[in-house]
């Protein structure tokens, strides 16, 4: 199990985990900041989740860079994940096979 | 809320508004599609209550007034952005009649998640399977009877392009507001500890006697309660933890622990993967997209950046190729014509002088020069939404995020920032795009340092009379600093205001598409209206005000004595050490608060350049002025095209100059040292956003703080750079 971003260009993985809250209530501003900032929604993996990016899906790293966000292959949909999120997905290595 | 269909029985005349909505997700060709229904009747207009726009058109269908309402793309029901707030709000609280829910048929198990939540709403869904002709050239088979045996709804192979499948779609629409029953969807079932919860609370709302209740279906209400969903359930004052009392609904949240809307989440998920698998075939060898072979050289690792420098330089080069010679043609049309015609009719009429300086020098003057930008706004405003529909824009996005994180921002907020050098009001409206209210306002303050093209006219005229030798280096120097500037005040905005909360970056690349000119002009009117509204509104109104505080007191002999000139030499101290103290100057500022092209037009009203003093020989004929006009439209139709395809230089901004100019530029030569003149556009660049800005910042963000802090740090970055420049250049010597 690795996180996403220390898989390789080309290679197949199958996410089994993702760290981080799940849960609207994610929010930790106070006072003011929280009345200026505050969102309607933070759940962050529930995007992640509505753009695909569940537990059992089978993903495909199409590119990397040093730094920057990753481009992954979901289904039919390219998406493009920062490295810190790419942190917190976990991957099981398939390496060049989809299966 | 739409009435009930049950009650359109009768005359069409005295049937309810029917409304149909139109939602599906980001990219699956909503808008094609109801273009290709609406055609040109589609209308944009503001929601009541919030700034989002909706689109709207009135269809006749069969004698029946159809209201089709075209909603923001949204992955799913849970909304993320304020887009899709607006898409959810209005399918929950005004529900109407039919959903045409359109889906990417070459993506489908992503957009059934919506689908699923759609039908859980239990509005007639109508399910299109657009882009059908992409499931066909990729080798996919999709069984369309068994989806809708599944779903329970009509789903209809749509290719929105070519307008197949339309008459199909819009006769299933009118079944259904014939006839609501015809529409039997499935009972959506997940798991069994699910069911039985729904069963148990759907039950007990049941027995409720609430009106407001009643108007939402009660499984749906149930799923809510299951979730939590507290936006929902606050606002129609429903407790859930009163549910969560029974022994069944316990059992579920103590199985799940605690984390129902997970649960429910995932099982939703689990119907629409299932479905995929059972309905979509995909071939074993899949064939290679051509998607994915631009972005190997679009988003490769050496190539990614000059690319992109590449593509925003000719961003740039074509906007002012295109647009110039339209600016000089309306300016011609304007100062010409319009004016002979507006000072024929007013001294048949024996208007008095008074009226005929206020309507010719004011408001013709004023409203009439900023009309002129229009082609710089409408030519940006084009290319960036061609980048746009054709997913350049996102892969934009892409290859700025980890210099975006620099300022603290990531990637996405790169598409309002570039909208801001057209405008900076659409990209203050384009911020919706962003997840998180924190990365909206830090991207919405950093936007007045992009140099919007109402900012030009005053580099033109400055440059035109102190640098026209250095014309292309001198404009590209001012639009830098903007840059370097807004990534220095994003720095210090991460380490202050914005600390500690992190930016996230996830963002759908759509696939390469080649959108049509029609999309492509209803796309840049919405963008372009707003400079236009502005134009039409908050400059005509300024340019009276600006007239009235020049000639106020009345019977003023001197202009210095006018209101406006005496607020300005209150105020002209402070702007001594900058290289520009007089009064008539801090005027311009004063006014160009509002919007900055008034800057130039005040100086013109103050320095008094009399526009019939250029005028030599006898004044054509009315006739002679149409025929004019129509002739040089097409020399300017045929100079933007040679000037597009000929030597690739941005130095052709407006080089030809209206006499009127000409004569304000020798006026502002004895004004200015090009020191001043330099350190005068720096401040013009940054002393703070315009009024309309400041607008579209309250509407979207629900307060003024956001442009009260846009004026402080604007003002005050306007005259620390201003003053850095023109003292240290005074100290040095340079362009005294």
């Amino acid at each position: 199990m690795v996180p996403l971003n220390q898989l390789n260009e080309g290679d197949f993985g199958e996410i089994v985990e993702i760290s981080g809250c799940r849960q609207r209530q994610c929010q930790h501003k106070r006072g003011w900041k929280k009345r200026f900032l505050s969102d309607p929604d933070d759940g962050r993996n529930g995007r992640m989740a509505d753009l695909g990016l569940r537990i059992g899906k089978v993903i495909q790293l199409l590119q990397k860079g040093k730094q920057g966000p990753i481009l992954i292959k979901v289904d039919e949909s390219r998406i493009a994940v920062g490295q810190k999120m790419a942190q917190n997905i976990f991957i099981k290595d398939q390496h060049g096979s989809p299966s | 809320m739409t009435q009930p269909l049950q009650s359109t029985e009768g005359s069409p005349d005295k049937s309810p508004k029917i409304t149909v909505a139109v939602a599906g997700n980001p990219n699956a060709g909503k808008s094609t599609l109801i273009n290709s229904l609406a055609g040109t009747r589609l209308q944009v207009g503001n929601w009541t209550g919030v700034t989002v726009e909706k689109k709207e058109a009135i269809i006749d269908l069969q004698g029946r007034k159809i209201h089709l309402v075209d909603l923001p793309g949204t992955y799913s029901l849970s909304p993320y952005t304020e887009e899709e707030v607006v898409a959810r709000d209005f399918l929950i609280y005004e529900r109407p009649d039919v959903i045409i829910n359109v889906v990417d048929s070459t993506n489908l198990e992503r957009n059934l998640q919506l689908t699923i939540q759609l039908l859980e709403l239990e509005i007639p869904v109508i399910l299109v399977l657009n882009m059908f002709d992409e499931v066909e050239s990729k080798g996919y088979s999709l069984n369309i009877d068994q989806i809708e045996e599944v779903l329970g709804v009509k789903a209809i192979p749509t290719i929105a392009t070519r307008k197949k499948g339309i008459r199909d779609l819009l006769a299933r629409v009118h079944e259904i507001i014939e006839n609501p029953a015809c529409f039997k969807p499935s009972v959506l079932r997940y798991t069994k500890d699910i069911d039985a919860a729904v069963e148990v609370i759907s039950q007990e709302l049941k027995e409720k006697d609430s009106s407001v209740l009643k108007r939402y279906p009660n499984r749906w209400l149930a799923y809510k309660i299951l979730e939590r969903d507290h936006v929902i359930l606050d606002r129609l004052q429903i407790d859930a933890e009163l549910f969560f009392a029974h022994p069944v609904v316990k059992h579920l949240q103590t199985a799940h622990n605690e984390d129902v809307e997970s649960f429910l989440a995932e099982s939703r998920y689990a119907l629409a993967s299932g479905l995929t698998k059972e309905v979509l075939k995909r071939p074993l060898m899949p064939k290679i997209e051509i998607t994915e072979t631009i972005d190997r050289i679009v988003l490769n690792r050496f190539l990614s950046i000059p690319l992109f420098f590449v593509i925003m330089w000719l961003m740039f080069k074509m906007t002012f190729d295109i647009a110039t010679p339209f600016v000089d043609w309306i300016d011609f049309v304007v100062t010409g014509p319009l004016t002979r015609w507006t000072t024929g009719i007013l001294g048949w009429l024996h208007a008095s002088d008074w009226l005929r300086s206020l309507l010719v020098e004011g408001i013709l003057g004023g409203v009439g020069f900023v009309m002129a930008f229009v082609p710089v706004i409408f030519s940006l405003m084009f290319i960036i939404t061609f980048l746009e529909g054709s997913g350049y824009m996102a892969r934009a996005a892409f290859v700025m995020d980890r210099y975006m994180h620099i300022i603290g921002l990531h990637g996405k907020s790169f598409i309002p920032m570039i909208m801001g050098f057209g405008c900076n009001v659409p990209g203050v409206y384009a911020t919706r795009t962003l997840e998180n209210r924190r990365d909206r306002i830090l991207t919405a303050l950093l936007l007045p340092l992009m140099s919007c093209s109402a900012r030009l006219p005053v580099y033109v005229l400055i440059i035109g009379a102190f640098f026209e030798n250095h014309k292309g280096t001198v404009l590209f120097s001012i639009y830098m600093l903007g840059i370097v500037l807004s990534i220095l005040i994003g720095i210090l905005f991460k380490k202050t205001l914005f600390r500690g909360a992190t930016p996230v970056f996830i963002m759908e690349l759509p696939p390469y598409r080649l959108p049509s000119i029609k999309s492509l002009l209803i796309h840049t009117w919405e963008k372009v209206k707003h400079f236009i509204i502005k134009a039409g509104t908050y400059i005509l109104a300024m340019s009276i005000i600006i007239w009235f505080a020049l000639n106020l007191p009345w019977g003023v002999e001197h202009k210095k004595d006018s209101f406006l000139g005496q607020t300005a030499q209150i105020i002209s101290p402070v702007l001594q050490p900058l290289g520009f103290g007089r009064w008539e100057i801090t005027a311009s500022l004063l006014t160009g608060i509002v919007a900055k092209e008034i800057v130039i037009s005040t100086l013109g009203e103050i320095f008094s350049v009399e526009r019939s003093a250029v005028t030599t020989g006898p004044e054509p004929s009315v006739g002679e002025d149409i025929i004019e006009i129509g002739v040089s439209f097409g020399q300017t139709v045929k100079k933007a095209v040679t000037s597009l395809f000929s030597a690739f230089s941005i130095s052709s901004i407006s080089t030809e100059e209206a006499p009127e100019s000409l004569m304000l530029r020798s006026v502002i030569q004895k004004q200015f040292s090009p020191l001043s003149a330099y350190s005068f556009m720096i401040f013009v660049l940054l002393y703070m956003p315009c009024i309309v800005t400041g607008i579209a910042m309250k509407q979207e963000f629900g307060t003024w703080s956001v442009f009260l802090i846009a004026v402080v740090y604007g003002i005050l970055l306007a005259w620390v750079s201003a003053f850095l420049v023109y003292q240290g250049g005074t100290l040095l010597g340079i362009g005294i």
